[in-house]
């Protein structure tokens, strides 16, 4: 029965990496969507919540004698998400000022925002990665026959499980999120009708913060917050939007099962060619179906 | 009747590459003596500029940004390395041609591919194949040193012995090679760009359709375009490998790719000598920042700073003082004849 437990771990893996992999590609694609703008400095957003909880956040609720668990997993994440959304909300007008550069331009500033994120979490938080596990070790562990599986990787899929949902209802049932639909599908039209989609960008690029603040404070305890996250993670997070499709909710869906998969699965058994396998399937992708996996279905 | 037609002298007059490459002959002697240190700063320069001339063929001219050039850095280098620790050669001309044959050999294989895309795809796959390489150079550490490198010790040049060298005469000797071949490259260039296919580079930036309606076979066009600045980046790597005695995987990595744009539009990529003096500019504020520990942090500020005082980049400036060069033309007679509505 080893044969089958390591299949089912592989699986819970697979499923939490693409957990954490489309808080990130939804933000960005959502930025695409409304802006039409490739925000290249968005995982650092991503960075700077997984730096919040482990360099900050934990320290401070360190001082303070045994937290119970559920509130070591629930209120940091959620704080992080909150401080990143603040920080994407000071950003905003560059990213705005950006939008209206032409693509290549947009590329170089959002780079040198990048640039200067992770500067800022050097001098934040010093060259060294920062690790705070307290609430992935005192999640505990469960027993899958004979192996043992976190159960803070659970708590994580099932939080973004629910993030998914409640992603897709409002974009779907709400009538502000058919105003994020509209934006993405035609931004003049639906300035037309006299919707503000000044508002709706704003609305755009906060979600995305928040989205990617809460990932980077779920990520960090399973992992350490280290210099240089935000370049891995741009690299995934461009891979996941070429398989899925850029500006696609589906798409990020689709694109982080895949990426998280075969990264899983390349790990595993061919360690040397993890990036090489992303990137060989990526371009495979961009031959036969440019608009990606997910594309042209929209939000 | 008499028409007036403006003229940029420095996007059409080569007389400002040899002023520059003049200015740069004599500026050596000068920082050696009396600025120790920078003397070192001005040969990165040298060959930083080869690069970014390199890609500005690609970037400016032919409008693809490219965020993964370091490919090229990396496979100029390792093309170096390679020569060295397993066929024994010590001479930089063989250096410079394999890494300009290992670059061309690569372009042209991922090349067919990736100029069918344009814009952020072409950018995101660039990006994507350089840190392929990137990371295969670290994984592959039994032939490669994995993160300690390749150390390359002084090469013969022009086959002069390396030994029978002092340490001075060979940095004097190194300089003047590396700025004789930005001399060479850059007339090349100059040629190129001035040249039909130039032309129809610039046509494709401005408008594909139309450029495609004229008959030009685009993608070809875009790969002729991004084997040349593959191989200029490519004979960038295998000089910036010599100069620094060593090739790690740093310098194909993405920070490379992202210095290489850097320096083009510091420059200004509209022209044809803005990455050469955007490279030169860009070494000397890159180690003064470098003093300080938050230098990405001045780079990355610098650098939204620039595109959005001076969007043209620094020679714009030189353009302001110069000013344009008025032109004026004496219709011919046959023009006048038949054209004149007024």
């Amino acid at each position: 029965m080893v044969v089958f437990e390591d299949i089912l771990i592989r699986i819970l893996n697979i499923f939490y990496g693409a957990s954490i992999f489309f808080l990130i590609a939804v933000g960005l694609n959502l930025i695409y969507g409304v802006m039409k703008l490739v925000n290249l400095a968005h995982t650092a957003l991503f960075a700077f919540g997984a730096y919040i909880v482990a360099g900050t956040l934990m320290k401070i609720l360190a001082g303070f004698v045994e937290l119970p668990v559920g509130f070591l997993i629930v209120i940091p994440p959620i704080a992080a998400g909150l401080t990143v959304l603040a920080v994407s909300g000071a950003i905003s007008p560059l990213l705005t000022y950006a939008a209206r550069k032409s693509e290549d331009v947009q590329l170089i500033l959002t780079f040198g925002l990048l640039l200067i994120f992770e500067d800022m979490f050097r001098g934040l938080w010093g060259p060294v990665p920062v690790v705070s596990n307290e609430a992935y070790m005192r999640s505990g562990m469960f027993s899958l026959g004979g192996s043992q599986y976190p159960l803070y990787n659970i708590y994580v899929m099932i939080f973004v499980g629910g993030m998914v949902i409640a992603l897709w209802l409002f974009l779907h049932k709400t009538r502000v999120g058919m105003l994020f639909r509209a934006t993405s599908m035609d931004i003049e039209m639906t300035s037309a009708l006299g919707a503000d989609v000044r508002k709706v960008i704003i609305g755009a690029i906060l979600i995305a913060g928040l989205l990617a603040g809460l990932g980077g404070g779920l990520y960090v305890p399973a992992a350490s917050a280290t210099l240089g996250m935000s370049i891995e993670y741009l690299v995934y997070a461009f891979v996941i939007i070429v398989i899925g499709g850029l500006g696609s909710f589906v798409g990020s869906l689709i694109g982080s099962f895949i990426v998280s998969a075969l990264r899983t699965l390349s790990l595993a058994f061919f360690p040397e060619l993890e990036l090489a396998l992303l990137y060989v399937v990526a371009i495979a992708i961009l031959l036969i179906k440019p608009e990606g996996l997910g594309g042209g279905k929209g939000w | 009747m008499v028409i007036v037609i403006k003229r940029n002298p420095l996007i059409e007059e080569i007389s400002y590459l040899y002023i520059i490459i003049a200015i740069l002959a004599l500026a050596y002697p000068l920082v050696f003596s009396f600025l120790r240190g920078w003397d070192t700063i001005l040969t990165y320069g040298i060959i930083w500029a080869i690069a970014a001339l390199g890609f500005n063929i690609l970037y400016g001219y032919t409008g693809l940004l490219s965020f993964g050039h370091a490919l090229f850095l990396g496979l100029g280098g390792y093309a170096a390395g390679f020569m060295l620790k397993y066929l024994g050669v010590r001479d930089l001309e063989l250096y410079i041609l394999g890494g300009a044959v290992a670059s061309l050999v690569i372009a042209l294989a991922i090349g067919s591919v990736v100029v069918r895309y344009t814009r952020i795809f072409f950018a995101i796959l660039m990006l994507a194949i350089a840190q392929v390489f990137w990371s295969l150079y670290y994984k592959f550490y039994w032939i490669t040193g994995g993160s300690d490198g390749i150390k390359i010790p002084r090469p013969n040049i022009l086959g002069i012995p390396s030994g029978s060298l002092d340490a001075i005469t060979y940095q004097y000797i190194f300089y003047y090679y590396s700025l004789a071949l930005l001399f060479i490259l850059g007339y090349i260039m100059w040629r190129i760009v001035n040249s039909p296919l130039g032309i129809a580079l610039r046509a494709v930036k401005d408008n594909e359709t139309r450029a495609s309606f004229i008959g030009f076979s685009i993608t070809k066009l875009r790969l002729y375009a991004f084997l040349l600045s593959a191989v200029y980046v490519g004979i960038a790597g295998s000089l910036l490998a010599v100069h620094s005695r060593i090739i790690t995987p740093e310098q194909a990595f993405w920070t490379s790719s992202g210095k290489i744009v850097f320096m083009t539009i510091l420059g200004g990529s509209g022209y044809f000598l803005g990455p050469i003096i955007g490279a030169i500019i860009y070494n000397f504020i890159e180690s003064i920042a470098m003093k300080y520990v938050y230098w990405q942090l001045i780079m990355g500020s610098i650098i939204i700073a620039i595109i959005a005082v001076m969007p043209k980049g620094l020679i714009s400036v030189i353009e302001k003082i110069i000013g344009y060069r008025e032109i004026k033309i004496q219709p011919k007679q046959y023009m006048q004849k038949g054209g004149d509505r007024s």
